[in-house]
């Protein structure tokens, strides 16, 4: 029993996306029956509800009768009856009286044919948002207040400024620098204002940016990286009907990249930008090649640390997918050739050495700026 | 014979007896297996056009792997839609996929091109550019962060697939390699000690909050590309053991929270040093404001890094969910999602709890009254 599922285990990982670097049969022509292409393509109408009486709990043979009282949408504050389908283990409905779950029905002048798609989230996940929020005001005060819009903007800009332009069909790089720019002045006008604090960081930002842009363009070509190892990779594609060149993909993965890195690209930039200014401030007769001296220290010192922040971030994100690998993966050979490998360390080592390069930059413009005689210090 | 002498020889077939089964049962695993070789194009005998279904044949000479030295004629599998094709020609190198079959023909499919120098250069620029930037001195820098990797993927992922749990091997193997990296950014002291205490407590508040949010929301943790082969793994294959899936999930919000957790205790930690060494006497409570005054400027440039790297974690998801259309309820719900959106929440929270925490270490530790 053990040998045959083996066997077909191995044999239905070829025909795994994912992981096969040779497809025994294209990805998509699955992709008509994939579950959020099914998701898109029907009418159903999603709410939020809550349990109120379980009729007939879900088995294998037949649906659950639940009673859900409709907590948004059109329908709030109607009872509806849904039907509740058994899912694999984990099981994620636990089927109790108060239990939010997410409904879907068809709108047709009232709810019909009401199904329990899944666990309603929405809650925890805003008792979440309201932890950290509250938090970061406790620790931080006002100043908690001015990073949590900048991060909120910055969130948003990806969202509804480089999404779409992409989804449009424009060219991801572009908008992922221009992104990447909105992101970066916003950020430094919410912490710093519009001195030379915030001209240094934001050359060293663009400047470390286009550093990590020139070197993933070098090795992306190199490496042949086209992105269609990615399932979401071929599922845009197959969304959009083949609207894109092969080469709109391998900008989106560099525009991934270079995305990544700005987070950590701008605030290098913005704490050594800062630290620098101070220290000018505080001592105004320091020489241009003193504060650039001291510069380098303070920028050697969060470059030392800031590396790991990076790195480390996307290893925790990747975990189960490192996991996964593991049990597709079975000679270094083949993992050293595979994309999906090159992209991952494309994406963490290229960012790290673009957000040195960007901490070199801000050193030197603002040991540059801050020595000019003529201008005065904000 | 004497007992003795019976244990005895039983004994030697025990201890015998592995060392004759492994090579036994691995000869019969042997027998289907894969090898990846390198190997360079000579010619491509039959090409298939573009735009059209086939299997091209091409010559290549094998560069490494059992093959090295032949010439074989390798099929190169080719589709309508060009870009799952590899194009080949002559002088190009590539990697072939032997499938040695039993009791069948061995086949050989050109798998991609020869990609695999460009990693290693890229980490040798990676580790040029930083040093230039940072200065040669920090070369220990980019050593503690090769431990930190290095230690993900030789000790954690091994102990992780063995079903050793989660939440503890991460945290006690984290707390080891933090202290390192620690050791080696601040040198030893009191400094280090206050820091580590930090780390451990964000690290250790991360997972706790991951592990009690995924029971909350009712995450099943199997929601990232190929976790169902896991579950099917772990069931079927000796070796895997793979069964907490939400301290899976919660061990990777502990890896990525460290990095940024670290960050801060070290800041705070040599700040609130560089106060209590300017001062002759200071209270505890006097460190401690400067511990989280310090600590507040560097949360918020923190936060933005690991929020934005998060996000772009999820980008491509984000941007099939926009062009799809899913409505936001739906996609907010969507385990992957939302698994990403409460591991950028926990890792932030981490790293604030690691401000007082680390501040009230060194309040102790440092004060001089």
């Amino acid at each position: 029993m053990k040998k045959i599922f083996l066997s077909f285990l191995i044999t239905a990982s070829w025909f795994t996306p994912a992981f096969a670097t040779v497809w025994a049969e294209l990805p998509d022509v699955e992709f008509h029956t994939h579950p959020l292409v099914e998701i898109s393509r029907s009418e159903r109408q999603f709410a939020r509800g809550k349990i109120e009486e379980v009729l007939r709990p879900a088995t294998h043979s037949e649906s659950g009768i639940i009673r859900v009282l409709v907590v948004s949408g059109p329908y709030t504050k109607k009872s509806v009856y849904a039907r509740n389908f058994l899912r694999p283990p984990p099981s994620l409905i636990r089927e109790r009286r108060g239990e939010s779950v997410l409904i879907s029905y068809y709108d047709k002048e009232g709810p019909e044919d009401v199904l329990i798609e899944d666990t309603d989230r929405t809650g925890s996940l805003l008792i979440l948002a309201l932890i950290f929020i509250g938090l970061v005001l406790v620790i931080c005060g006002k100043k908690g207040i001015k990073s949590l819009l900048a991060l909120a903007l910055s969130v948003l800009t990806v969202r509804f400024v480089f999404i779409p332009a992409v989804a449009a069909g424009y060219c991801p790089v572009s908008w992922a620098v221009f992104s990447s720019l909105i992101m970066v002045v916003a950020t430094m006008a919410a912490v710093g204002g519009a001195g030379i604090k915030s001209r240094a960081a934001v050359f060293g930002s663009l400047g470390g940016i286009a550093a990590a842009l020139g070197l993933c363009a070098f090795f992306f070509r190199l490496s042949g990286l086209t992105g269609f190892f990615m399932e979401e990779i071929q599922l845009f594609s197959y969304i959009s009907g083949g609207k894109h060149s092969i080469e709109f993909f391998s900008k989106f993965l560099m525009a991934i990249v270079i995305l990544g890195a700005s987070g950590v690209i701008m605030d290098a930039a913005i704490s050594v930008s800062s630290s620098l200014c101070e220290l000018k401030s505080k001592h105004p007769l320091l020489s241009r090649r003193r504060l650039y001296e001291s510069g380098r220290a303070v920028g050697g010192d969060v470059s030392s640390t800031m590396v790991n922040t990076l790195i480390m971030a996307y290893l925790g994100g990747m975990l189960g997918v490192i996991l996964v690998k593991n049990l597709r993966v079975t000679s270094l050979t083949q993992l050293f050739n595979l994309p999906f490998f090159h992209f991952e360390v494309y994406r963490a080592l290229l960012g790290a050495a673009g957000f040195s390069v960007a901490i070199w930059l801000t050193v030197w413009s603002a040991a540059r700026l801050a020595s000019r005689k003529e201008k005065q210090l904000p | 014979m004497k007992i003795s002498r019976i244990i005895k020889i039983i004994i030697f077939f025990l201890s015998v007896s592995p060392f004759i089964a492994v090579p036994l049962h691995s000869q019969m695993l042997m027998r289907a297996r894969t090898q990846y070789s390198k190997a360079e194009v000579i010619e491509v005998s039959s090409a298939v056009p573009a735009g059209m279904d086939g299997a091209e044949t091409v010559l290549v000479k094998f560069l490494s792997g059992e093959f090295k030295g032949g010439y074989v004629e390798v099929k190169n599998l080719i589709w309508n839609r060009e870009e799952y094709n590899v194009r080949v020609e002559r002088g190009d190198y590539v990697t072939v996929r032997t499938d040695f079959r039993p009791f069948e023909m061995t086949e050989f499919y050109i798998s991609g091109r020869w990609r695999s120098p460009w990693v290693f250069i890229s980490l040798a620029l990676f580790f040029l550019i930083f040093l230039f930037c940072a200065g040669f001195k920090r070369w220990t820098a980019l050593l503690a962060l090769v431990l930190n990797v290095a230690v993900i993927f030789a000790v954690i992922i091994p102990l992780l697939k063995a079903g050793w749990p989660p939440f503890l091997t991460v945290l006690i193997l984290q707390g080891i390699t933090g202290g390192i990296t620690l050791r080696v950014i601040l040198g030893g002291g009191k400094k280090l000690v206050c820091a580590l205490a930090g780390v451990v407590a964000g690290v250790a508040a991360g997972g706790v909050l991951a592990l009690e949010f995924a029971g909350i929301m009712n995450m099943s943790g199997v929601f990232f590309p190929g976790a169902r082969m896991l579950q099917s793994a772990s069931r079927y294959l000796s070796g895997w053991n793979v069964s907490d899936f939400r301290g899976l999930f919660s061990a990777g919000v502990m890896i990525a929270s460290m990095g940024a957790v670290a960050d801060v205790a070290v800041t705070v930690s040599s700040g609130c040093w560089e106060v209590a060494l300017k001062s002759e006497r200071i209270s505890a409570g006097d460190i401690w404001k400067s511990g989280i005054n310090i600590g507040r400027d560097i949360i918020a440039t923190m936060l933005n890094s690991l929020v934005i790297a998060f996000t772009a974690l999820a980008l491509p998801v984000i941007s099939v969910f926009y062009l799809l259309e899913i409505p936001f309820i739906k996609a907010l719900n969507f385990e992957f999602f939302t698994a990403l959106a409460s591991s950028a929440l926990i890792a932030s929270i981490a790293l604030v709890l690691t401000v007082p925490v680390t501040a009230s270490a060194c309040g102790i530790i440092f004060k001089k009254e």
